[in-house]
């Protein structure tokens, strides 16, 4: 199980939508893909699904190529790009037969019934074109379900899903990367410290950092403290810290504590409590700023 | 849907003719003709609502599920082209067989190229699915594409061949001027190629032009079109991209 882009580029007419995105994706798990709008996620799930092709580089399954043979390729691949639909003349136990025999598999009544439990399907028997947007969604991951592949590229999977939805489909994903890769793009953090066990950071087609969950909330913590003083925040000194470059921003949470960011380094970190300190400091904490925290940080 | 209508269509005018309601052609030739007078348009009418979203489809949402499954999109163009041209000569084939049928049935003969008219029928089915399954590689909307291939075969091309008659240019280019060979092989004698008719009208005169397709030039058209539209299709097909779908 592998997945891995070497120095992909694709440009869509003027704008270069990926530029130079290396990763590799090894082994069982869930590795998410963080980005803001248009930072290029689904132009790269794009490029390992067969949707597009590379502008420079290759987006590699197992080793096999995809643009040059996606057939190969997609064998061990299952996806939910976009605002994909299930086909509208089917019914859903239709569809989800087909979706499993297009894989060399046969789904029986019990495997079918399970998966319409877990994500609350609706009758086998309804077509496909007469299903709500969402329900539509929840029978194309049902598709997807039967269809047993060792890879899983999901975009957004829980886009459009209502928060009990949601739920249960990151509960799935927590069981599924148990035994398969599961390649998983988000703008909602906590879903992906939730569910993945490493976490890729894309900006503007760029890859900026990449890391497991814990490491990055790590890293990024330790670059914030927590300051609480024995009277009220001095904001005119914290206001001089960072006019002479020690802080690099500061934020009043209450009363008496306030958040401060400075460049990570133990002689800034020893600058800033000495200033302070006089003016009467009653605790300080590295701050536990979580992986939201860093994301904002690095989409600065 | 599509396929009822065709079928009613097909039965107008022996219908007509076995009523007593239109009176009966005097040879079974004329009448063969009569019948199947109106099968190249509606034949190619049925192969555009059939096929003309064969290739679209997969430009919006559904084409998510359908071009990440490991599958060459080659396959899935050939199988949909297949499914389409089954369905279309079967139709077709019916029209014909009624016409034939009906006639045998009327005058106690059928007319004498019968089998090359079903020969040549189903070349032309398999010209017109693979002309529309090319419009329908261009398009996103599979209803735009439906929508212009229906515009092209029955307004378009009949048009340019109207037009093209009175300036005296032989419309080889066409698929539905190659269609005519199947009308014309139900005649007792095929046409000749080219009439040139004057009609005076006080001090005007026009000339009006009329070409017919010889059988194996309609034939090659036909050929032609297949051949040329198959492999257009095909490269657009396995070179379009998803970037965004409706």
């Amino acid at each position: 199980m592998e997945l891995v882009a070497d120095n992909l580029v694709k440009k869509l007419g003027r704008t270069t939508a990926l530029d130079g995105v290396s990763f590799n994706l090894e082994g069982k798990g869930c590795f998410g893909y963080l980005g803001p709008n248009g930072a290029g996620k689904t132009t790269t799930m794009k490029l390992f699904t067969n949707l597009l092709r590379p502008t420079k580089g290759s987006a590699r399954v197992n080793g096999v190529e995809v643009s040059t043979e996606p057939a190969k390729a997609l064998k061990a691949v299952s996806s939910l790009v976009e605002e994909p639909e299930p086909y509208s003349f089917m019914t859903v136990r239709e569809f989800m037969e087909f979706a499993a025999r297009i894989r060399n598999r046969r789904v029986d009544d019990d495997e079918i019934k399970g998966v319409s439990e877990r994500l609350s399907l609706p009758r086998p028997d309804e077509l496909c074109s007469r299903l709500s947007k969402g329900l539509k969604r929840r029978v194309f991951l049902a598709a997807l379900l039967v269809q047993g592949t060792d890879i899983l590229v999901l975009d957004e999977p829980t886009a459009g899903l209502d928060p009990a939805e949601s739920v249960v489909f990151r509960n799935i994903i927590q069981e599924l990367k148990k035994e398969k890769l599961i390649f998983l793009s988000s703008h909602m953090l906590f879903e992906v410290t939730q569910v993945c066990d490493r976490v890729t950071f894309l900006n503007k087609g760029k890859i900026i950092e990449t890391g497991s969950v814990e490491e990055l909330t790590r890293k990024y913590t330790s670059k914030a403290l927590r300051i609480e003083f024995t009277g009220k925040v001095p904001a005119t000194a914290l206001g001089q810290l960072k006019a002479q470059g020690v802080i690099l921003s500061f934020e009043i949470e209450g009363e008496r504590i306030s958040l401060v960011r400075f460049d990570g380094t133990e002689e800034t970190r020893k600058q800033i409590v000495d200033s302070l300190y006089p003016l009467g400091i009653r605790n300080i904490n590295d701050a536990q700023l979580g992986l939201e925290q860093a994301y904002m940080e690095l989409m600065k | 849907m599509v396929l009822p209508i065709y079928v009613v269509i097909a039965l107008i005018f022996p219908i007509l003719y076995g009523a007593n309601i239109l009176q009966k052609p005097p040879n079974i030739n004329d009448y063969t003709s009569s019948a199947l007078g109106e099968l190249v348009s509606f034949t190619v009418l049925l192969v555009a609502l059939l096929a003309g979203d064969s290739i679209s489809q997969d430009f919006g949402r559904q084409g998510f599920f359908t071009l990440t499954q490991p599958v060459r999109r080659s396959e899935i163009m050939l199988a949909r082209t297949f499914a389409a041209f089954i369905f279309s000569a079967v139709a077709m084939l019916a029209w014909i067989g009624m016409g034939l049928a009906t006639g045998f049935a009327f005058y106690g003969a059928v007319v004498a190229n019968w089998a090359l008219i079903l020969a040549i029928s189903i070349l032309f089915v398999g010209s017109a699915v693979s002309f529309v399954v090319l419009f329908s590689s261009l398009f996103k909307s599979p209803s735009i594409s439906v929508v212009i291939c229906v515009l092209v075969v029955w307004i378009v091309m009949p048009i340019i061949t109207g037009v093209l008659d009175l300036v005296g240019i032989e419309p080889w280019f066409l698929l539905t001027y190659a269609g005519d060979v199947i009308t014309y092989l139900t005649a007792a004698s095929y046409p000749v190629h080219f009439i040139s008719t004057p009609i005076s009208e006080g001090s005007i005169t026009i000339t009006v032009n009329s070409y017919a397709p010889y059988v194996w030039e309609g034939a090659l058209i036909m050929v032609a079109y297949f051949a040329a539209s198959l492999t257009f299709a095909w490269l657009i097909y396995s070179r379009k991209e998803l970037r965004d779908a409706s």
